[in-house]
C-alpha cells in the first residue's frame, strides 16, 4: 500500500467516524436536577441572661468610663451625675441614661452627619397610626448650651458596662426633673387606658418636662417623649 | 514526510470524532453569566418584549370594586407601591402591621397582623383595636430581578447560615426557614421573599399580595379579608364579588412579569465607591449582605416541582448584597407571620441592589440618612456596627458611597 493509498483510506474511515459519531450522540438534554429539600442549621444556644452584677445600679466611675468609651471628650458627665438604669429597648439587656453636657470643642463632631451617635429630639418625633408617612423632620443640631440625655443600649448580658456596648443616642430636649426609671409593666398598668398610650418596647424614662409629667420611651427607632392628661397624673399620683 | 502526515491525518480523524461529544458537553455545563440589571422596563430574556409590556400593564392595572378590590385593601395596584423609579421598584408606601406580645408569643391583631389602611366603605374601615400594643410600619420592597432570587438554590441559603456563625465568631447566625409554597399545595422551600422571609416562590408572594394589598382572591388565597376580624365578604353586603375574585390567572402574570425583570443595576461607581465596597467587605457588613450569588442552572426543578429554571434565569451571577435570611439586629417589628415564635424580633437582611432609590431606610422607613441606618443596627451587627464607628471620617463617607452607588 502506498502512501496515497494510506492518506486515501484513513480520510475514507475518518468521514465513516464521523457519520457514525454523529448519529450515535444525540444533543443532550440537561439532566432534570431537582432543588433537593434544604437542611436548617442547628438554632443558636439562647443568650445568657444578666447576672445580679450585670443589673446592680450604676457607680459614677463606670458611667464615666461608659461615656468616656463612646465619646471620648465630645460630651462630659452631668456635675451631679445623674443616670439611670434599665432596659429602654426592652432586648433584656441593661442600658443606661446619663445626663452630659456638650464640650465646646467639639461641636463640630457632635454633630457630624456620620458621627458615632444617633442625634435626636423626642419632642419632635411624630408618628402617624394610620397611614405611616412621617414628615420629614430637620436634623437634629446640638448648641453648646444644652444640656443632653445620651442613652447607651446595652450588648449582651453585661449591658452597658460591656466594651462592646456602643450604640447611643444623644438627645436634646430630653431632660427635665425628677427622672427616674419606670417599668414597662408599671406605666401600662397606670396609663393604659389612654387610646393614645404607645407601643412600649422597654422601660421608660418618666420625668416632668416643660411643665408636664410624662415619659421617654423608645419607638423602635427613636426616643419619643410621651405626656398624659391631667385626669391621668391624678390617678397616676394617687396609685 | 509521510509519517508526518499521517500523524495529521490521525489526529483530524480523532477531532472529527470526538467534536460532537465535546459539544455535547459544553452545552451542558452552560457557563455562568452576569445576570442582566437596568430601570428600563425592559425583559430580561425570559419574555418578549411585547409579552413583557402587556404583563407589565396587568402588574400595574387599578382595579375597581367589581373585579373585587377590596373591601378592606392597602392599594388599588401592585404598581401603586412598587413603582420607583420603574414599576416593580421600591416606594415610600409602608403598611401597618399590628398584634399582642403576651409575653411569650405574639399574637396576631383580630384579622390578622395586616391592618388595612383602606376600605370601600368607611363603615369597615379597620382600625389597630386597643390591647394590640406591637404596631409596626413596613416599607414596600423592590421586586426587579426577583426571578433570579426565586432561582437560588435553597441549599446555598441554608449553607449561608450554616456558615455565619463561624465565620463572625459565633456573633452572627441568620435563620433559613421553610415556607409553604401554596402552588405547591403547601410543600414547604426556603423563604425568600417579604420582611419575614414569608414566600418562597413569586406565584405564592403574588397570591398573598393580591389578597393581602388589594382583597382580591384567587384559588390560592380564596379566603377574603376582614374588617378587625368582621366577615366582609361577598353576602355581607361590602363585597360584590362572589370568591374567587380572580381565577388565577393575575396572580401567573405578576409572576411573569415579576421573573422577566431584570435586577437592579449598579449607579456611578466612584473611586469611593471602590474604596468603600473593599471596607464594607472588611468590616463584616459583606456578612450578611451577601455581594453575589449564582442562580442554578437551567433545567431545575423548583418550588417543589411547580418551576423549572429557564435559560434566561439559570447560572446568572446576581449581585443582591443580601443574604435572604432572617436577623434579630435590634431593629425587630415584633411581628410573627411564617417563621415561628423565634422569628418575632428578626427581619430579613434588606438585599441592598437599588437602595439609592430609597430615601427612607430601613424595614420602617425611619432613617433618613444612611450612618443613622448603619447606626440603628445593633444585636447580631454589633462587632460590625463598632468596626463601622472605629473608621475615619473619610472611610465612613467611603462606605456610604459605595451604598449610594447600588
Amino acid at each position: 500500500m502506498n502512501a496515497n493509498s494510506s492518506i486515501g483510506l484513513i480520510f475514507s474511515l475518518s468521514i465513516i467516524a464521523l457519520i457514525f459519531s454523529s448519529a450515535c450522540v444525540k444533543p443532550q438534554e440537561p439532566p432534570p436536577r431537582k432543588e433537593t429539600m434544604a437542611q436548617p442549621p442547628p438554632e443558636p444556644p439562647p443568650p445568657p441572661k444578666p447576672t445580679e452584677a450585670d443589673l446592680a445600679p450604676a457607680k459614677p466611675e463606670e458611667a464615666r468610663s461608659a461615656l468616656a468609651r463612646i465619646y471620648q471628650t465630645a460630651v462630659t458627665l452631668d456635675p451631679n451625675q445623674n443616670f439611670i438604669t434599665g432596659d429602654f429597648n426592652g432586648d433584656q439587656s441593661p442600658d443606661i441614661a446619663l445626663i452630659v453636657k456638650p464640650s465646646e470643642s467639639a461641636m463640630e463632631d457632635i454633630n457630624s452627619e456620620v458621627a458615632n451617635w444617633i442625634l435626636g429630639d423626642p419632642t419632635k418625633v411624630v408618628i402617624m397610626k394610620k397611614t405611616g408617612v412621617h414628615p420629614p423632620t430637620a436634623p437634629v443640631r446640638i448648641e453648646k448650651t444644652d444640656t443632653l440625655l445620651a442613652v447607651i443600649h446595652g450588648d449582651g448580658p453585661e449591658g452597658w458596662r460591656d466594651k462592646d456596648s456602643m450604640q447611643t443616642y444623644l438627645l436634646r430636649n430630653a431632660v427635665g426633673s425628677e427622672m427616674k426609671l419606670q417599668a414597662a409593666k408599671d406605666a401600662a398598668r397606670i396609663y393604659r387606658n389612654k387610646p393614645d398610650f404607645p407601643r412600649l418596647n422597654g422601660d421608660v424614662i418618666r420625668q416632668t418636662f416643660d411643665g408636664r409629667e410624662g415619659f421617654l420611651y423608645w419607638t423602635g427607632a427613636k426616643y419619643k417623649w410621651w405626656t398624659h392628661s391631667e385626669n391621668a397624673v391624678a390617678r397616676s399620683r394617687k396609685e | 514526510m509521510k509519517r508526518v502526515k499521517l500523524v495529521v491525518l490521525s489526529l483530524f480523524a480523532a477531532a472529527l470524532v470526538l467534536l460532537p461529544v465535546l459539544m455535547a458537553g459544553s452545552v451542558e455545563g452552560q457557563s455562568i453569566i452576569e445576570a442582566p440589571t437596568g430601570f428600563d422596563n425592559e425583559t430580561n430574556g425570559l419574555t418578549t418584549q411585547a409579552e413583557f409590556d402587556e404583563n407589565l400593564e396587568v402588574f400595574a392595572e387599578i382595579e375597581e370594586i367589581d373585579e373585587g378590590l377590596g373591601p378592606t385593601f392597602n392599594s388599588p395596584g401592585c404598581g401603586e407601591c412598587h413603582a420607583n423609579p420603574v414599576i416593580g421598584g421600591i416606594s415610600q408606601i409602608t403598611e401597618l402591621r399590628a398584634g399582642h406580645f403576651n409575653g411569650v408569643n405574639f399574637i396576631d391583631h383580630p384579622g390578622g397582623s395586616l391592618v388595612h389602611s383602606r376600605a370601600t366603605d368607611a363603615e369597615i374601615q379597620e382600625q389597630v383595636l386597643d390591647g394590640n400594643e406591637v404596631r409596626a410600619f413596613r416599607t414596600s420592597l423592590n421586586t426587579l430581578g426577583d426571578g433570579f432570587v426565586e432561582a437560588i438554590d435553597s441549599n446555598d441559603l441554608a449553607a449561608i447560615a450554616a456558615q455565619q456563625p463561624f465565620i463572625s465568631g459565633g456573633h452572627i447566625s441568620g435563620r433559613f426557614i421553610q415556607v409553604p409554597v401554596l402552588e405547591a399545595g403547601g410543600a414547604l422551600r426556603g423563604g425568600r421573599f417579604g420582611w419575614k422571609n414569608q414566600h418562597a416562590s413569586l406565584v405564592s408572594f403574588s397570591a398573598d399580595a393580591y389578597l393581602n394589598e388589594m382583597g382580591i382572591t384567587s384559588p390560592l388565597q380564596p379566603v377574603e379579608n376582614t374588617s378587625n376580624g368582621r366577615f366582609v365578604g361577598f353576602g355581607s353586603g361590602f363585597d360584590p364579588v362572589p370568591e374567587p375574585e380572580d381565577d388565577g390567572e393575575d396572580i401567573e402574570i405578576f409572576a411573569a412579569f415579576m421573573r422577566a425583570t431584570k435586577a437592579p443595576p449598579r449607579g456611578t461607581i466612584t473611586s469611593d465607591a471602590n474604596a468603600g465596597q473593599s471596607l464594607f467587605n472588611a468590616i463584616g457588613c459583606a456578612i450578611c449582605h451577601t455581594p453575589s450569588f449564582v442562580t442554578s442552572p437551567p433545567g431545575t426543578v423548583i418550588n417543589q416541582g411547580e418551576f423549572t429554571v429557564p435559560a434566561a434565569l439559570g447560572n446568572k451571577r446576581i449581585r443582591p448584597f443580601g443574604d435572604f435570611l432572617l436577623h434579630n439586629v435590634g431593629t425587630g417589628d415584633g411581628i410573627v407571620q411564617n417563621g415561628g415564635q423565634a422569628t418575632r424580633n428578626e427581619v430579613r437582611t434588606p438585599p441592598l441592589w437599588g437602595v439609592r432609590t430609597r430615601n427612607r431606610l430601613m424595614h420602617d422607613g425611619e432613617s433618613l440618612t444612611f450612618n443613622e441606618a448603619i447606626l440603628r443596627h445593633a444585636g447580631e451587627a454589633t462587632f460590625v456596627i463598632n468596626n463601622y464607628r472605629g473608621l475615619s471620617t473619610t472611610n465612613k463617607n467611603r462606605i456610604i458611597a459605595f451604598l449610594k452607588s447600588l
